[in-house]
């Protein structure tokens, strides 16, 4: 008896020391419950309220959840057995890391955004480059060298297209004409044109050479006719706005570009007036009517220095129409070369001029090519062909209807007419302030009495 | 049947009222199993001599397994005692109501807790961040996450 040790089954009174409930041994519950003694002193618990008690403990806090597994009293620590396999473990592990997972998520979430944001930027840019090379060489060509299918592509097009509109922008800012870059990024797209000719000039041996004189190829128009005519055009024009206006073209002064933002952007535009340099101030003075006297036009002059300083500053919406006149250019070179199209209609000239093909309906593959081989089969660089193949160009730009020909001379007369509308405007603006008159009232509703007039005896005093 | 919240409660009530409070607490008013009263006095030798405060006890649904929301009554002229560990606004930061909390304390044992806290009571001082607390402290002591340091009673 002495080795005897009672268990919970042997109180007479059990007391749960979390619900305070009792039950006696001669007095079971029904239906029974389970009661445990899970520690070395005297407490009792039913085993549901500690593990409710342990459960919401650890639910609290991890430093409650351990306290809750120890006797409140002798500090023993509870033993629970649960069934707890190997993939519980890894699960609750798991389960465990998934904050650090968050963090990991929220930030790839937040890279991938970021990437994601400029790769959508990357293929808007791309997206217009495309539409900037259909609007302005025409479906025709645009099907040859890149078609709607992007998987055609060549390689050099995924990043000269969306250098397109950059450039387009870029070169409304800087000294150059804003076809060059079209021009420029269209030479990229050869490679595959060219890759097409040697590709069938392997079977094809038979030398064509279709590339007439006119129109001149893109690279002749990009190198050497677009830089000089615009030149010309530029120089023929500031001559003719400084007869006209007596000033030199403002525009030439915006065409540096300065970040200075300016809140009375409006006000200046509609003025639309640049101030002439101060040495050109005398060259006009003596055309003001005699009728204006001096004052005024030394105030404007004044304004005018002032306005002298600050000649450059440009304005978000200045800026804001100037991307978005960028943009439009091939959009605006299109129209114009439909129009100029459908005028030819009606003049054989202007179709001559404008090199109009009908459309290319050849089944066989572009059979011309400028590699010729002698006698003995090797190749001879033909540098007569070569030459007149930048002239004339080769095979895509030869065979196929010159769009980008009509279109650019369409951009052209819109450029002129542009310029044109904008003199007028200046020079109406000009010949407004230059005819103002202020008129003359006599003193018919005024007391006359409170005149200080002068006397009749004045004059001889 | 009533639940094992108001059954506990029950129990510990009708010990109070068959056994009696231990000296120098007193029950003010039990009506119901959502807020009990007490007076809690200091006996003996202690910076607290002749002061006398209330306690209130807030339960819950989830008593014992849940910690009652212990606190001294601040309005009707009562004031909670100056001590290091008791707010103007009768919050207590004190470790058994937070996480040292276990079902095997019980309301008296709160009490007796309490009181022996405030005549352990070295100076009468508020908590240094008193002020600051007492403007943003919630309704229920509850709700607020004390930090609770160390060995300080």
């Amino acid at each position: 008896m002495s080795d005897y040790v009672p268990s919970i089954q042997d109180l007479r009174v059990k007391l749960c020391y979390i619900c305070r409930e009792e039950e006696l041994f001669d007095k079971p519950e029904i239906p029974p419950r389970i009661w445990i003694h899970p520690c070395k002193c005297a407490l009792v618990a039913h085993e549901a309220c500690l593990l409710k008690w342990i459960q919401t403990a650890q639910a609290t806090s991890a430093e409650a959840g351990e306290r809750a597994m120890t006797c409140p009293q002798c500090r023993t620590p509870y033993e629970i057995e649960s069934r707890n396999p190997r993939l519980l473990r890894i699960l609750s592990w798991c389960s465990r890391q998934l904050p650090t997972l968050g963090r990991v998520c929220l930030w790839t979430g937040f890279a991938g955004f970021l990437v994601s944001m400029q790769a959508g930027i990357y293929v808007l840019l791309t997206g217009y480059g495309a539409h900037a090379i259909q609007q302005f060489f025409g479906q025709e060509m645009y099907d040859f060298v890149l078609t709607d299918d992007p998987s055609n592509w060549p390689i050099m097009a995924y990043i000269q297209l969306p250098l397109i509109p950059i450039s387009l922008v870029v070169s409304r800012y800087a000294h150059v004409s804003p076809i060059m870059p079209t021009i420029i990024a269209c030479f990229s797209l050869m490679p595959r044109g060219i890759f097409a000719l040697i590709h069938h000039n392997n079977y094809a041996n038979n030398i064509r050479i279709e590339s007439s004189l006119w129109p001149p190829s893109p690279y002749a128009f990009a190198c050497v006719i677009l830089p000089t005519t615009n030149a010309i055009y530029r120089a023929c024009f500031a001559r003719l706005s400084y007869k006209i206006l007596g000033t030199r073209d403002p525009t030439e002064y915006e065409d540096n570009l300065r970040f200075v933002f300016n809140a009375d952007d409006e006000q200046r535009d509609q003025e639309g007036e640049r101030p002439p340099a101060p040495a050109e101030e005398q060259a006009v003075e003596p055309n003001l009517p005699a009728v204006v006297p001096a004052p005024p036009a030394n105030g404007d002059a004044v304004g005018q220095q002032l306005a002298d300083i600050t000649i450059e500053i440009k304005s978000p919406s200045r800026i804001g129409r100037r991307i978005g006149g960028a943009l439009l250019l091939p959009t605006i070179a299109n129209r114009m070369g439909s129009l100029l199209l459908m005028l030819s209609k009606h003049s054989l000239y202007m179709r001559k001029f404008l090199g109009v093909r009908p459309p290319w309906q050849s089944q066989v593959p572009f059979p011309v090519a400028w590699l010729k081989t002698n006698a003995q089969g090797k190749p001879v660089v033909p540098w007569g062909l070569v030459l007149r193949a930048f002239w004339g160009g080769v095979s895509p730009w030869a065979e196929l209807d010159p769009v980008w020909w009509r279109n650019s001379i369409g951009f052209g007369i819109f450029i002129v007419a542009k310029d044109c509308m904008k003199l007028l405007y200046r020079w109406l603006v000009k010949r407004e302030k230059e005819t103002r008159r202020v008129k003359d009232r006599p003193f018919s509703e005024v007391d006359v009495s409170n005149l200080d007039l002068i006397k009749a005896g004045d004059g001889q005093a | 049947m009533a639940s094992i919240s108001a059954r506990r409660l029950a129990k510990e009530l009708h010990e109070i009222q068959t056994e009696g409070c231990p000296v120098g607490i007193n029950l003010l008013q039990a009506d119901d199993f959502a807020a009990w009263q007490f007076t809690i006095e200091v006996m003996g030798e202690s910076l607290y001599q002749g002061e006398v405060f209330t306690l209130l006890f807030r339960f819950d649904k989830h008593y014992p397994i849940s910690s009652p929301a212990v606190q001294f009554v601040v309005t009707d002229g009562k004031t909670s005692p100056v001590h290091p560990h008791v707010y103007s606004n009768g919050h207590i930061c004190a470790s058994i109501l937070g996480n040292e909390w276990s079902p095997v304390l019980s309301v008296i044992a709160v009490c007796l807790t309490l009181q022996s806290m405030l005549a352990s009571c070295k100076k009468k001082e508020r908590p240094p961040d008193n002020d600051r607390y007492v403007r943003h402290a919630p309704d229920n002591p509850k709700k607020t996450q004390f930090h609770y340091d160390g060995n300080s009673p």
